[in-house]
Protein backbone atom coordinates (compact mmCIF):
# COMPACT_ATOMS: atom_id res chain seq x y z
CA UNK A 1 0.00 0.00 0.00
CA UNK A 2 1.38 3.58 -0.74
CA UNK A 3 -0.09 6.49 1.11
CA UNK A 4 1.84 9.37 -0.40
CA UNK A 5 -1.64 11.09 -0.92
CA UNK A 6 -4.17 9.87 1.85
CA UNK A 7 -2.73 10.49 5.15
CA UNK A 8 -4.02 12.48 7.94
CA UNK A 9 -2.08 11.95 10.46
CA UNK A 10 1.65 12.84 11.29
CA UNK A 11 4.25 10.01 11.37
CA UNK A 12 7.00 11.34 14.30
CA UNK A 13 10.58 9.31 13.66
CA UNK A 14 12.45 10.53 17.11
CA UNK A 15 16.46 10.13 15.93
CA UNK A 16 19.26 10.19 17.97
CA UNK A 17 22.42 9.27 16.77
CA UNK A 18 21.23 7.32 14.17
CA UNK A 19 23.17 7.88 11.12
CA UNK A 20 24.16 4.66 9.99
CA UNK A 21 20.61 3.60 9.87
CA UNK A 22 18.54 6.77 8.74
CA UNK A 23 19.38 7.22 5.49
CA UNK A 24 17.25 4.05 4.96
CA UNK A 25 15.05 5.13 7.05
CA UNK A 26 14.31 8.30 5.71
CA UNK A 27 14.39 6.48 1.96
CA UNK A 28 11.98 3.91 3.25
CA UNK A 29 9.59 6.43 4.61
CA UNK A 30 9.25 9.18 1.62
CA UNK A 31 8.87 6.59 -0.79
CA UNK A 32 5.63 5.57 1.17
CA UNK A 33 4.40 8.58 2.82
CA UNK A 34 3.83 11.92 1.53
CA UNK A 35 6.97 14.01 3.16
CA UNK A 36 4.59 16.87 4.45
CA UNK A 37 3.07 14.17 6.97
CA UNK A 38 6.55 13.41 8.42
CA UNK A 39 8.70 14.84 11.18
CA UNK A 40 12.14 13.70 12.11
CA UNK A 41 12.72 14.91 15.54
CA UNK A 42 16.49 15.30 16.13
CA UNK A 43 17.40 14.79 19.46
CA UNK A 44 21.02 16.72 19.37
CA UNK A 45 22.69 14.13 17.54
CA UNK A 46 26.26 14.42 17.09
CA UNK A 47 26.86 12.05 14.61
CA UNK A 48 25.93 13.89 11.85
CA UNK A 49 22.56 12.64 11.54
CA UNK A 50 20.79 15.98 10.89
CA UNK A 51 22.86 16.14 7.70
CA UNK A 52 21.27 13.07 6.22
CA UNK A 53 18.13 14.90 7.28
CA UNK A 54 18.84 17.99 5.49
CA UNK A 55 20.51 16.27 2.32
CA UNK A 56 16.92 14.97 2.09
CA UNK A 57 15.10 18.26 2.30
CA UNK A 58 12.85 16.97 4.77
CA UNK A 59 11.56 19.23 7.23
CA UNK A 60 12.72 18.21 10.47
CA UNK A 61 13.46 19.73 14.26
CA UNK A 62 16.58 19.83 15.77
CA UNK A 63 16.77 19.98 19.89
CA UNK A 64 19.77 22.21 19.99
CA UNK A 65 20.98 19.41 23.28
CA UNK A 66 19.82 15.99 23.97
CA UNK A 67 16.34 15.95 25.81
CA UNK A 68 15.76 12.49 25.67
CA UNK A 69 13.19 10.08 23.73
CA UNK A 70 10.59 11.18 25.87
CA UNK A 71 10.61 14.73 24.96
CA UNK A 72 11.16 14.13 21.02
CA UNK A 73 7.56 12.10 21.35
CA UNK A 74 6.52 15.23 23.32
CA UNK A 75 7.57 17.64 20.66
CA UNK A 76 5.81 15.24 18.28
CA UNK A 77 2.81 15.53 19.64
CA UNK A 78 2.84 19.18 19.96
CA UNK A 79 3.59 19.54 16.45
CA UNK A 80 0.76 17.53 15.78
CA UNK A 81 -1.75 19.02 17.42
CA UNK A 82 -0.27 23.07 16.50
CA UNK A 83 -0.98 21.19 13.09
CA UNK A 84 -4.16 19.96 11.38
CA UNK A 85 -3.35 15.86 11.88
CA UNK A 86 -5.93 13.67 13.00
CA UNK A 87 -3.07 11.25 14.76
CA UNK A 88 0.00 11.12 15.45
CA UNK A 89 2.46 8.32 15.19
CA UNK A 90 5.60 7.38 16.50
CA UNK A 91 8.29 5.50 14.61
CA UNK A 92 11.71 4.71 15.84
CA UNK A 93 15.19 5.97 13.52
CA UNK A 94 17.30 3.31 14.12
CA UNK A 95 15.62 0.69 11.24
CA UNK A 96 13.90 -1.72 13.39
CA UNK A 97 10.42 -0.99 12.64
CA UNK A 98 8.81 -1.68 9.71
CA UNK A 99 7.03 0.73 6.72
CA UNK A 100 4.12 -2.65 6.57
CA UNK A 101 3.84 -2.64 9.99
CA UNK A 102 3.15 1.27 10.63
CA UNK A 103 1.01 1.17 8.26
CA UNK A 104 -1.04 -1.33 9.41
CA UNK A 105 -1.10 0.50 12.48
CA UNK A 106 -2.56 3.42 10.66
CA UNK A 107 -4.69 0.99 8.39
CA UNK A 108 -6.15 -0.08 12.07
CA UNK A 109 -7.13 3.33 12.87
CA UNK A 110 -8.73 4.26 9.65
CA UNK A 111 -11.03 1.49 10.67
CA UNK A 112 -11.84 1.35 13.67
CA UNK A 113 -10.74 4.74 15.35
CA UNK A 114 -9.21 3.40 18.15
CA UNK A 115 -7.57 6.42 20.29
CA UNK A 116 -4.75 4.03 21.24
CA UNK A 117 -2.73 1.73 18.39
CA UNK A 118 -0.11 -0.34 19.93
CA UNK A 119 2.34 -2.58 18.19
CA UNK A 120 3.43 -5.69 19.71
CA UNK A 121 6.38 -7.97 19.63
CA UNK A 122 4.68 -10.69 21.52
CA UNK A 123 1.07 -11.02 20.50
CA UNK A 124 0.50 -14.71 19.05
CA UNK A 125 4.11 -15.37 19.52
CA UNK A 126 6.17 -17.19 21.20
CA UNK A 127 7.78 -15.57 24.49
CA UNK A 128 10.74 -13.90 24.37
CA UNK A 129 13.98 -15.37 25.20
CA UNK A 130 14.93 -14.61 28.80
CA UNK A 131 16.60 -11.34 29.55
CA UNK A 132 16.24 -8.42 32.20
CA UNK A 133 14.21 -6.60 29.26
CA UNK A 134 12.04 -9.11 28.28
CA UNK A 135 10.82 -9.64 31.93
CA UNK A 136 10.72 -6.10 32.64
CA UNK A 137 8.69 -6.10 29.73
CA UNK A 138 6.15 -8.97 30.48
CA UNK A 139 5.97 -7.71 34.21
CA UNK A 140 4.87 -4.28 33.17
CA UNK A 141 2.59 -5.75 30.32
CA UNK A 142 0.74 -8.29 33.01
CA UNK A 143 0.62 -5.22 35.47
CA UNK A 144 -1.01 -2.76 32.47
CA UNK A 145 -3.23 -5.23 31.50
CA UNK A 146 -4.41 -5.30 34.92
CA UNK A 147 -4.92 -1.25 35.60
CA UNK A 148 -6.24 -0.76 32.05
CA UNK A 149 -8.20 -3.69 31.59
CA UNK A 150 -6.57 -4.44 28.12
CA UNK A 151 -4.77 -7.10 27.31
CA UNK A 152 -1.42 -5.93 26.68
CA UNK A 153 1.79 -8.00 25.48
CA UNK A 154 3.99 -5.15 24.66
CA UNK A 155 4.39 -1.95 26.50
CA UNK A 156 7.47 -0.87 25.51
CA UNK A 157 7.37 -0.95 21.96
CA UNK A 158 7.97 2.19 20.44
CA UNK A 159 5.42 2.18 17.25
CA UNK A 160 2.10 3.28 18.40
CA UNK A 161 -0.24 5.97 17.25
CA UNK A 162 -2.23 8.20 19.77
CA UNK A 163 -5.30 9.78 17.94
CA UNK A 164 -5.74 13.42 18.33
CA UNK A 165 -8.37 13.88 20.92
CA UNK A 166 -5.79 12.23 23.25
CA UNK A 167 -2.51 13.57 22.65
CA UNK A 168 -3.56 16.45 25.34
CA UNK A 169 -3.72 13.64 28.02
CA UNK A 170 -0.81 11.89 26.96
CA UNK A 171 0.79 15.49 27.32
CA UNK A 172 -0.39 15.95 30.86
CA UNK A 173 0.42 12.91 32.54
CA UNK A 174 3.62 12.21 34.18
CA UNK A 175 5.57 9.70 31.96
CA UNK A 176 8.35 7.89 31.66
CA UNK A 177 9.20 6.96 27.54
CA UNK A 178 5.14 7.03 27.53
CA UNK A 179 5.08 3.49 28.05
CA UNK A 180 2.82 1.22 30.45
CA UNK A 181 2.10 4.74 32.31
CA UNK A 182 0.43 6.11 29.07
CA UNK A 183 -1.26 3.33 28.07
CA UNK A 184 -2.65 3.29 31.37
CA UNK A 185 -3.65 6.83 31.69
CA UNK A 186 -5.34 6.95 28.50
CA UNK A 187 -7.35 3.80 29.61
CA UNK A 188 -8.71 5.51 32.54
CA UNK A 189 -9.84 8.10 30.29
CA UNK A 190 -12.54 6.04 28.01
CA UNK A 191 -9.18 5.75 25.08
CA UNK A 192 -10.28 2.81 23.09
CA UNK A 193 -7.00 0.52 23.00
CA UNK A 194 -5.91 -1.56 20.58
CA UNK A 195 -2.86 -3.73 19.79
CA UNK A 196 -1.52 -5.40 16.38
CA UNK A 197 1.59 -7.96 16.15
CA UNK A 198 4.74 -6.45 14.90
CA UNK A 199 8.10 -7.04 13.90
CA UNK A 200 11.04 -5.74 14.83
CA UNK A 201 13.97 -5.95 13.07
CA UNK A 202 17.35 -6.40 14.73
CA UNK A 203 19.60 -3.95 15.28
CA UNK A 204 22.02 -3.38 12.81
CA UNK A 205 23.57 -0.56 14.15
CA UNK A 206 23.70 2.62 16.85
CA UNK A 207 23.46 1.33 20.44
CA UNK A 208 20.00 0.75 22.30
CA UNK A 209 18.57 3.31 24.84
CA UNK A 210 18.08 0.55 27.14
CA UNK A 211 21.42 0.23 28.30
CA UNK A 212 21.67 -2.01 32.27
CA UNK A 213 21.52 1.67 33.97
CA UNK A 214 18.17 2.67 32.41
CA UNK A 215 17.18 -0.84 33.00
CA UNK A 216 17.34 -1.42 36.55
CA UNK A 217 15.68 2.19 36.92
CA UNK A 218 12.88 1.81 34.46
CA UNK A 219 10.77 -0.14 36.40
CA UNK A 220 11.06 2.22 39.65
CA UNK A 221 10.57 5.05 37.54
CA UNK A 222 7.58 3.78 35.74
CA UNK A 223 5.84 2.52 39.25
CA UNK A 224 6.25 6.27 40.55
CA UNK A 225 4.96 7.76 37.37
CA UNK A 226 1.86 5.10 37.53
CA UNK A 227 1.20 5.86 41.53
CA UNK A 228 1.70 9.86 40.52
CA UNK A 229 -1.02 9.41 37.76
CA UNK A 230 -3.70 7.86 40.40
CA UNK A 231 -3.05 10.13 43.04
CA UNK A 232 -2.47 13.36 41.54
CA UNK A 233 -4.53 12.72 38.62
CA UNK A 234 -8.13 10.98 40.24
CA UNK A 235 -10.19 12.12 37.45
CA UNK A 236 -8.22 11.88 34.63
CA UNK A 237 -11.28 11.52 32.54
CA UNK A 238 -12.13 15.27 33.14
CA UNK A 239 -8.82 16.29 31.21
CA UNK A 240 -10.45 14.57 27.98
CA UNK A 241 -12.09 17.31 26.02
CA UNK A 242 -13.63 17.90 22.45
CA UNK A 243 -10.88 17.25 19.98
CA UNK A 244 -8.17 20.67 19.90
CA UNK A 245 -8.45 22.60 17.06
CA UNK A 246 -5.18 23.59 15.23
CA UNK A 247 -3.72 26.60 15.74
CA UNK A 248 -2.99 28.25 12.08
CA UNK A 249 -0.86 31.12 13.55
CA UNK A 250 2.13 28.68 15.45
CA UNK A 251 3.73 28.03 12.26
CA UNK A 252 4.24 31.11 11.41
CA UNK A 253 5.30 32.29 14.82
CA UNK A 254 8.28 29.75 14.96
CA UNK B 1 40.90 19.53 70.49
CA UNK B 2 44.31 21.25 71.50
CA UNK B 3 44.77 24.82 70.55
CA UNK B 4 47.26 22.71 67.59
CA UNK B 5 44.83 20.85 66.15
CA UNK B 6 41.94 24.00 66.30
CA UNK B 7 44.68 26.26 64.16
CA UNK B 8 44.65 23.51 61.18
CA UNK B 9 41.43 23.58 61.26
CA UNK B 10 40.96 27.04 61.10
CA UNK B 11 43.58 27.53 58.45
CA UNK B 12 41.95 24.93 56.30
CA UNK B 13 38.28 26.60 56.67
CA UNK B 14 40.03 30.02 55.88
CA UNK B 15 41.69 28.63 52.67
CA UNK B 16 38.21 27.16 51.56
CA UNK B 17 36.99 30.46 52.18
CA UNK B 18 39.29 32.57 50.05
CA UNK B 19 38.82 29.86 47.19
CA UNK B 20 35.22 30.36 47.29
CA UNK B 21 35.52 34.50 47.65
CA UNK B 22 38.04 33.82 44.49
CA UNK B 23 35.27 31.56 42.38
CA UNK B 24 32.45 34.07 43.46
CA UNK B 25 34.79 36.99 41.76
CA UNK B 26 35.80 35.19 38.89
CA UNK B 27 32.13 35.18 38.34
CA UNK B 28 32.05 31.27 39.07
CA UNK B 29 29.50 30.77 41.84
CA UNK B 30 26.41 32.78 41.73
CA UNK B 31 25.51 35.22 45.16
CA UNK B 32 23.37 33.07 46.86
CA UNK B 33 25.22 30.48 46.90
CA UNK B 34 28.63 32.12 47.81
CA UNK B 35 26.54 33.56 50.50
CA UNK B 36 25.39 30.33 51.96
CA UNK B 37 28.81 28.70 51.88
CA UNK B 38 30.56 32.15 53.68
CA UNK B 39 27.68 31.32 55.91
CA UNK B 40 28.95 27.93 57.06
CA UNK B 41 32.72 28.45 56.73
CA UNK B 42 33.11 31.48 59.11
CA UNK B 43 30.38 29.69 61.79
CA UNK B 44 32.66 26.67 61.15
CA UNK B 45 35.90 28.89 62.08
CA UNK B 46 34.54 30.92 64.84
CA UNK B 47 33.35 27.23 66.34
CA UNK B 48 36.82 26.27 65.98
CA UNK B 49 38.49 28.99 67.39
CA UNK B 50 36.42 29.16 70.08
CA UNK B 51 34.75 25.59 71.15
CA UNK B 52 33.41 27.01 74.51
CA UNK B 53 30.26 28.06 72.52
CA UNK B 54 29.89 24.64 70.96
CA UNK B 55 29.59 23.60 74.83
CA UNK B 56 27.01 26.36 74.98
CA UNK B 57 25.00 25.73 72.33
CA UNK B 58 24.91 21.77 73.38
CA UNK B 59 23.71 23.24 76.82
CA UNK B 60 20.78 24.91 74.67
CA UNK B 61 20.10 22.33 72.80
CA UNK B 62 18.94 20.05 75.69
CA UNK B 63 22.04 19.40 76.94
CA UNK B 64 23.17 17.07 73.85
CA UNK B 65 27.27 15.54 73.36
CA UNK B 66 28.86 18.27 71.34
CA UNK B 67 29.60 15.81 68.67
CA UNK B 68 25.77 14.69 68.33
CA UNK B 69 24.74 18.35 68.22
CA UNK B 70 27.09 18.99 65.36
CA UNK B 71 25.99 16.11 63.36
CA UNK B 72 22.63 16.43 63.91
CA UNK B 73 22.38 19.95 62.56
CA UNK B 74 25.35 18.95 59.47
CA UNK B 75 22.48 16.69 58.34
CA UNK B 76 19.75 18.78 58.76
CA UNK B 77 20.91 21.07 56.68
CA UNK B 78 22.38 18.69 54.31
CA UNK B 79 19.35 17.26 53.78
CA UNK B 80 17.49 20.78 53.19
CA UNK B 81 20.34 22.14 50.67
CA UNK B 82 19.57 19.01 48.68
CA UNK B 83 15.91 19.64 48.64
CA UNK B 84 16.86 22.61 47.29
CA UNK B 85 19.12 21.75 44.65
CA UNK B 86 16.51 19.20 43.35
CA UNK B 87 14.03 21.90 43.66
CA UNK B 88 16.61 23.97 41.31
CA UNK B 89 17.71 21.07 38.80
CA UNK B 90 14.20 20.87 38.08
CA UNK B 91 14.23 24.19 36.43
CA UNK B 92 15.30 21.62 33.61
CA UNK B 93 10.92 22.23 32.33
CA UNK B 94 12.07 25.77 31.45
CA UNK B 95 15.65 24.02 29.43
CA UNK B 96 12.97 21.88 27.29
CA UNK B 97 10.73 24.41 26.29
CA UNK B 98 13.83 26.77 25.21
CA UNK B 99 15.33 23.88 23.40
CA UNK B 100 12.10 23.10 21.46
CA UNK B 101 11.24 26.71 20.71
CA UNK B 102 15.13 27.25 19.57
CA UNK B 103 14.44 23.67 17.62
CA UNK B 104 11.41 25.72 15.99
CA UNK B 105 13.08 28.87 15.05
CA UNK B 106 15.66 27.17 13.08
CA UNK B 107 13.55 25.05 11.45
CA UNK B 108 11.59 28.04 10.54
CA UNK B 109 15.23 29.93 9.77
CA UNK B 110 15.08 26.72 6.97
CA UNK B 111 12.72 27.28 5.49
CA UNK B 112 13.07 30.77 4.59
CA UNK B 113 16.79 29.89 3.38
CA UNK B 114 15.58 27.02 1.06
CA UNK B 115 16.46 28.09 -2.09
CA UNK B 116 14.78 27.11 -6.14
CA UNK B 117 16.50 24.37 -6.85
CA UNK B 118 17.07 22.56 -3.64
CA UNK B 119 14.59 19.92 -2.15
CA UNK B 120 11.33 21.12 -1.12
CA UNK B 121 9.14 19.37 1.39
CA UNK B 122 6.67 16.87 -0.80
CA UNK B 123 9.27 16.41 -4.10
CA UNK B 124 9.42 12.57 -4.60
CA UNK B 125 11.68 10.37 -3.48
CA UNK B 126 15.26 10.59 -4.54
CA UNK B 127 16.02 7.15 -7.48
Amino acid sequence: MNCRSALNGLVAIPVYNEAESLQRVVDDLCATFPSKNLLFIDDGSTDGSHAILERAGLGYLRHPINLGYEESLRTAMREALEGDHEYVVFFDGDGQHRIEDLQRLIQAYEQDRSDLVLGSRYREADQPPLSLRSVTTRTFSLLTTLLAGVRITDVTCGLKLISRRYIPVALKLPTEDMHAELIVGLARCGARIRELKVTIRPREAGTSMYHLYKGLFYPAKTVVCLLGQMIFYPRLKSVVGPVPKPRPDARANG
Amino acid sequence: MNTQSSLVVVSILLLVTAWLLRNFFDKKISSGQTLFWLVLLVGAEILTAFPVLIDRVSVLWGNLVPVSWITFAALVLLVFYLLYLTVRLNGYARTVELARGMARLERRIRELERRPGEPQQGAPPRE
